[in-house]
């Protein structure tokens, strides 16, 4: 009932998102030519994409930080565990989500991308969930370093902070590991696919380079990257929880 | 006797606010109903948050014995939710939810199970809530401000309903504003300000328990 009651409260936002993707996904499947429909679908991968970020930050740290909820801050079980649920829910909207962009996608990669699209699609695929599950862990960690302050603004403003710096050092850690001096790196995403998509954390970044094909050894890097700092901040965000007294009320 | 909660010198500062400073309080476990008093920003939110452990961050020591089923002093229960599923939520959220208990109570309220919680007037939403918290079998029940906001109709069901639907033996703490009238429901009266116990003692030791609300402001003033 908990996971019921947690994909309920979330449903209006991802059917929403996800209804538009698709639908914008078939009409450009139905009317290649016409270009407006493609236009759109960029766009609203941009748009969805990015208010998605920003929704299931405003739910982690509304529960987390905040204390909203309050059936379940005053239930028997750890809000740690609750936290985990609403993570995993919210992953694996995303997911559809990312399934949804993909497939409404799938007719411009295989036209652009020929051969290698099996390939390009399993990579975006498996980039995109990766960079999910590292956003949602830094998410519950930028939240919890958050929660060790009493007053709603401030804690607010030190979660927005702190996942900020997160991001932001991984796109510096992936550009300087990754990025060969001939190469260029730009925050979004490459709409032709003749560039590849790379995730720092859920940042999107565009690699652009002369002769590196589809997928050069710098998108498995990110991946990497990725599911490192996912480990290390997991580990960090469990020694935090056993290390503090955290209140769990309303701020 | 046994002691539901104990603490000592508990204090919790927010900033510069010292929201309670150095609480020394015992609730023992003999069913007596206690009535909590204090003004606004008194501190009676917090002393009953730090007593149900979701406020953990102070200075002193807190010992509780037994679960605690706590009711806050706003709606919790979401509005979209029917209440049979309310039900099968609560079962899963408290180990100690009784479900037979909770579809009992529900009757008794005469209310249909396929009902969403938004379609509840807001009396019987106070209800609903009540009647959801003593489902659970806990041998100490917390309500912050179940009197606010409700008509006098429904004050009395209120009350009568924690009196005669709480666990048998079990010890009820009630926060509340009002005193006027609730003279007869409580047995031991809890006066807080700034942060600091005023007064603790039973009611039928205080000279003379028909003026309840004189005393208990004469002890503010």
């Amino acid at each position: 009932m908990l996971w019921r009651v947690e994909y309920r409260k979330h449903l209006p936002y991802f059917a929403m998102v996800i209804a538009v993707t698709a639908g914008l996904g078939i009409a450009s499947a139905i009317a290649p030519d016409v270009e407006v429909f493609s236009v759109l679908l960029t766009m609203s991968t941009l748009v969805t994409w990015t208010a998605t970020i920003v929704y299931t930050s405003a739910c982690t740290v509304r529960f987390l930080t905040l204390g909203d909820d309050l059936l379940l801050h005053v239930s028997s079980l750890s809000p740690w565990r609750l936290v985990t649920v609403k993570a995993l829910v919210l992953g694996s909207y995303m997911a559809m989500q990312c399934a949804a962009t993909v497939m409404a996608q799938s007719p411009h990669i295989s036209e652009v991308v020929g051969p290698e699209s099996g390939r390009v699609f399993t990579y975006l695929v498996a980039a995109k969930l990766v960079s999910i599950a590292c956003f949602l862990i830094s998410v519950v960690f930028a939240a919890a370093v958050a929660k060790t302050i009493r007053q709603r603004g401030p804690a607010t403003a030190l979660f927005l902070v702190a996942l900020m710096i997160l991001v932001a050092a991984q796109a510096i850690v992936l550009w300087h590991l990754g990025a060969p001096e001939t190469q260029f790196f730009f925050i979004g995403v490459g709409g032709d696919f003749t560039t590849v998509n790379l995730y720092a954390n859920v940042l999107p970044l565009v690699l652009t380079g002369p002769g590196e094909g589809f997928l050069p050894p710098v998108a498995g890097l990110s991946m990497l990257l990725n599911a490192a700092v996912a480990v290390a901040i997991a580990l960090v965000t469990a020694g935090l929880v056993r290390w503090r007294r955290f209140d769990h009320t309303e701020l | 006797m046994l002691e539901l909660v104990s603490t000592t010198a508990v204090s919790v500062r927010f900033g510069s606010r010292v929201a309670l400073d150095s609480i020394d309080l015992q609730i023992p476990a003999d069913g007596s109903i206690i009535g909590l008093f204090g003004r606004n920003g008194a501190g009676k939110s917090t002393l009953i948050r730090v007593i149900c452990g979701l406020i953990n961050r102070h200075d002193g020591s807190v010992h509780t014995n037994g679960d605690i089923a706590y009711l806050p002093d706003r709606p919790m229960w979401y509005p979209w939710l029917r209440l049979s599923a309310c039900i099968e939520l609560g079962a899963q959220l408290w180990p100690d939810f009784d479900v037979a208990r909770a579809h009992t109570l529900l009757a008794t309220l005469g209310l249909d199970e396929r009902s969403r919680v938004r379609e509840l007037s807001k009396g019987m939403s106070e209800q609903v809530h009540i009647a959801f918290t003593l489902a659970r079998r806990c041998s100490l029940y917390v309500f912050d401000e179940p009197l606010a906001a409700v008509d006098p109709l429904t004050r009395d069901r209120v009350i009568e309903l924690i009196q005669r639907e709480r666990q048998p033996g079990s010890t009820v703490l009630i926060s509340t504003h009002l005193i006027a009238g609730l003279e007869a429901l409580f047995d031991t009266v809890l006066v807080v300000d700034a942060g600091r116990v005023l007064l603790n003692a039973p009611v039928d030791v205080l000279a003379s328990p028909g003026s309840l609300e004189a005393q208990i402001k004469e002890v503010l003033a």
